[in-house]
């Protein structure tokens, strides 16, 4: 493999040839000692770097100084299939670390400081790859408990699952990333800025990253470990929570009162029942049917009174819809009957 | 012509006045994170609970406002929603911790509009939802014996037909 270095201000190339199967650290080692060897491009800034290849040519324009310029090089020019899984493990890695998680050795169980930069990562670099994670007050307290974090490329997809490492039966966390999406995104925005608009989808992934495999993980953990739980729904204020609740409707409100006690009797007051059964049936239902029921359990005070006539009128309106269906479908039937019947007459 | 001077330096001070309050006020937002912040006082008046402190106390151009629960993430984060005009979009874009961070800071800075946005948001999230998908989702921890639940199911039986899938 040849690679042509130009230097635009001196317009002077350089041509560097490197062994065809040559490893990343080889070819940093090569480059940045051609570079700093030369004495015009030395000192230059390097503007233009051609790769040329039997088959295909990669072209980097680079307006920065030399070890800056390498590193460039390498995350642009070498986009080979593990390179872009490798893009992608790096990414879901900055996003776990930013959850407060600390990479640790599988084996002795101490942290690792490294593997802070893409070029830490450990070599030699497969289509397999798994980290184990733990947060820095479990390992404070000589606690064991950790996450695995499995990645795994196939074709376009890089599959990434997450569980507790020292219990098999936990909940397994999931996050399937596109490659031919995201890859070539960050590398844009890696060498023109995230103002080109093109933020929102790397956004996208990040927010994926964090609510479907980070904050779970986190979670996990932190129940195991026995420390407090990271912000959630739980975590806010009573009335806020009520203010949530009022906008959920009925049908849901009555599934999250089994989730918990707390949220039981947050979903249980007459007051908010009332308003769901407004919202839901309105007026004409409450002369017809509502109000006669109140009148005959106990009237409005009656704890509960809203949320019973709420199930009530649900139900029989699921009911009712479900005859009107089987109505349309049987009467269907027998226009179909009737006109074969016709037809046979004639 | 003693009286005439009283009278014209008057009407020039309250030109001057006038001139002062033209000018855009400035408000510093110091946020716990150490970040300040300077917004423009028309921003501010949908935070009430600033809103309250300025009526309260006599305001003039350089005025500083510390908000020890608020970090500056999340800061900017409502300054985009607010100059997006709360765009359902951008509000989209939230991760659920963000979302919650912003509802809790409309609620202590009593910004309507922010708060009934995100809470509808969060609304949003419980709908069509398993139990069992809003239990972790939320991380509600189950206080309930299984006699309890297996009963509080029954009672509810009517709202578990057509669940989406988790």
């Amino acid at each position: 493999m040849q690679l042509r270095l130009r230097s635009l201000e001196f317009d002077r190339t350089l041509t560097i040839k490197v062994p065809n199967s040559c490893s990343l650290q080889q070819l940093i080692d090569t480059l940045s000692h051609t570079i700093a060897s030369s004495p015009t491009l030395g000192s230059a800034e390097v503007k233009t770097v051609e790769m040329v290849d039997r088959s295909d040519e990669a072209m980097v324009v680079s307006t920065n100084s030399e070890p800056f310029f390498v590193r460039r090089l390498l995350k642009e020019a070498l986009v080979d299939d593990l390179y872009d899984f490798k893009r992608l493990v790096f990414m879901v890695h900055q996003v776990v670390l930013d959850h407060g998680f600390v990479r640790i050795d599988k084996d002795s169980g101490r942290a690792v400081s490294c593997f802070h930069s893409f070029d830490d990562f450990p070599s030699p670099f497969s289509s397999m790859l798994s980290l184990r994670y733990t947060l820095p007050e479990i390992l404070v307290d000589g606690g064991s408990h950790s996450v695995n974090l499995k990645f795994q490329t196939l074709g376009h997809f890089v599959n990434v699952c997450g569980g507790l490492s020292d219990d098999t039966g936990s909940r397994l966390h999931y996050v399937c990333l596109d490659k031919r999406k995201y890859v070539r995104l960050l590398e844009f925005i890696l060498a023109n800025g995230e103002s080109k608009g093109y933020g929102k989808e790397v956004f996208e992934m990040v927010k994926m990253v964090k609510d479907r495999v980070a904050l779970p993980l986190l979670m996990d953990v932190c129940e195991k470990g026995g420390l407090d739980l990271p912000p959630c729904f739980m975590k806010l204020p009573m009335e806020l929570k009520g203010l949530i609740l009022e906008r959920v409707p009925g049908v849901d409100l009555a599934k999250v009162a089994c989730t918990c006690s707390e949220l039981r009797f947050l979903c249980s007051g007459n007051e908010m029942w009332k308003k769901k059964y407004w919202e839901k049936f309105g007026k004409k239902y409450w002369e017809k049917f509502g109000k006669k029921y109140l009148e005959k359990n106990g009237g409005e005070s009656k704890e509960g009174v809203f949320k019973d006539l709420f199930a009530l009128s649900w139900q029989t309106n699921t009911k009712k819809t479900k005859c009107l269906q089987r109505i349309v479908l049987l009467s269907d039937m027998l226009t179909t009957e009737l006109k074969t019947r016709q037809l046979l007459d004639k | 012509m003693g009286e005439r001077g009283e009278e014209w330096e008057a009407v020039m001070l309250r030109k001057a006045e006038e001139e002062e309050s033209k000018a855009v006020k400035k408000v510093k937002l110091v946020t716990s994170d150490g970040v300040t912040m300077e917004v423009e006082i028309s921003t501010v008046k949908e935070m009430e609970t600033i809103q309250a402190f300025m009526n309260a106390t006599d305001t003039d151009n350089s005025i500083i406002f510390p908000l020890p629960k608020v970090s500056s993430h999340i800061l900017s984060r409502i300054m985009e929603l607010m100059s997006g005009e709360y765009d359902q979009e951008l509000v989209k874009r939230l991760s659920h911790e963000e979302l919650k961070e912003i509802c809790m800071v409309a609620n202590y800075l009593n910004m309507k509009t922010l708060l009934h946005l995100t809470a509808s948001a969060i609304a949003n999230l419980i709908q069509n939802k398993s139990v069992e998908f809003v239990r972790h989702f939320f991380n509600i921890i189950n206080d309930f014996t299984p006699e309890e639940e297996v009963q509080l199911r029954k009672t509810h039986e009517w709202a578990f037909e057509g669940v989406d899938e988790d």
